[in-house]
């Protein structure tokens, strides 16, 4: 959904509410696309900026509407407009900051409270950082819930893609939907060491096939 | 007694944008120190969150995830209260964090109630973010 003053397009859009802890990269992660960032606007109102994110699949174009917040999370919860006529979203961790992955639970809950059975992308973000408090295995909400998890890394435009792939497959109907073209991206602030991080996805494939923590989401201390 | 009346109004008016001044100051720029203008009676209602006692609203002002902030006050109104020399001040106004690129408008009520050696402290404290 565009703001008022937004421009709408002719091709499919859907509204992609962005939430998660102040300080996981969520403003970051929607800069990383430049042509969103050049057509981005502000509703004081609301206090959301909205990035216009086009994406080029083998069935055209696609736009996520990504709604950002002006920092309101940092004093609590946000309020019911941020979330209505959500389409879809992404919950963000910092897996530097353990308490941000502790706090996924609340946000979880506050969105689907609002936008029930919506497909929702869990992210860990600030993967290119060598101390990690959150293990790639420790992550397991996700299956709780049955989200998509990622481990993404922002500056580094590390699975960029990924999230907005799985979502437009899920609005879409169509596993097979793929991407035709890269959107223009920030270039590279810091450099991810390709090789430990191809060994976390590995422990996270490994992790999925091992039972659930019994106890819920305290399960993680 | 008309006089009287506008006078105290007036007193009202000068203790709240005095209050007003020193509290914003102090969470802008020293926010642990907050805590000495609560009372183990106090009262804090939060975006909702309802916390009551000094140390309870110092933890909770001291561990907002952002560093120094800055407040640019639009409005202060005051009020006498029905407690014997109580002020009711409320506050609108906007805030800028560290790092955000945007402003946040919010609006604050507080109830002062005088202390033994004539200064005020807060007994309830109400803080909202003005959002849809």
């Amino acid at each position: 959904m565009a703001l008022p003053n937004q421009q709408t397009v002719d091709y499919p859009s859907f509204k992609l509410v962005i939430v998660g802890d102040g300080g996981t990269g969520k403003t970051t992660f929607v800069k990383r696309h430049l042509t969103g960032e050049f057509e981005k606007k502000y509703e004081p109102t609301i206090g959301v900026e909205v990035h216009p994110l086009d994406f080029f699949t083998n069935c055209g174009k696609i736009r996520f509407y990504c709604w950002d917040t002006a920092g309101q999370e940092k004093f609590g919860g946000l309020r019911d407009g941020y979330y209505i006529h959500g389409n879809c979203a992404i919950i963000m961790f910092d897996v530097t900051a353990r308490l941000t992955y502790k706090n996924v639970p609340t946000w979880h809950r506050d969105l689907c409270r609002v936008c029930e059975n919506i497909p929702i992308v869990l992210c860990g973000n600030k993967v290119d950082v060598k101390n990690r408090q959150v293990k790639a295995k420790q992550v397991t909400f996700h299956r709780k819930k049955n989200l998509q998890y990622y481990e993404i890394s922002a500056k580094s435009n590390y699975n960029f893609e990924k999230p907005f792939l799985y979502l437009a497959r899920k609005l879409a109907g169509d596993p097979n939907l793929h991407f035709v073209e890269t959107p223009a991206l920030a270039p590279p602030e810091v450099a991810i060491d390709l090789v430990a991080q191809a060994q976390h996805e590995a422990d996270l494939a490994a992790a999925a096939s091992q039972p659930l923590p019994d106890d819920d989401d305290d399960a993680f201390e | 007694m008309e006089t009287e009346r506008c006078h105290e109004q007036e007193q009202v008016e000068v203790v709240g944008k005095a209050f007003v001044d020193h509290y914003y100051n102090l969470f802008d720029n020293d926010r642990s120190s907050l805590a000495s203008l609560y009372q183990p009676t106090s009262m804090l209602t939060f975006e909702g969150q309802k916390i009551v006692g000094t140390g309870d609203i110092s933890c909770k002002l001291n561990s907002l995830p952002f560093g120094n902030s800055k407040h640019t006050i639009s409005t202060i109104d005051s009020q006498p209260s029905a407690y014997g020399g109580g002020i009711v001040v409320f506050v609108s106004g906007s805030l800028q964090l560290p790092g955000e690129e945007h402003q946040l408008r919010f609006s604050q009520m507080f109830h002062l109630i005088p202390t033994q050696d004539g200064s005020f402290f807060v007994q309830n404290d109400f803080f909202r973010l003005n959002y849809g």
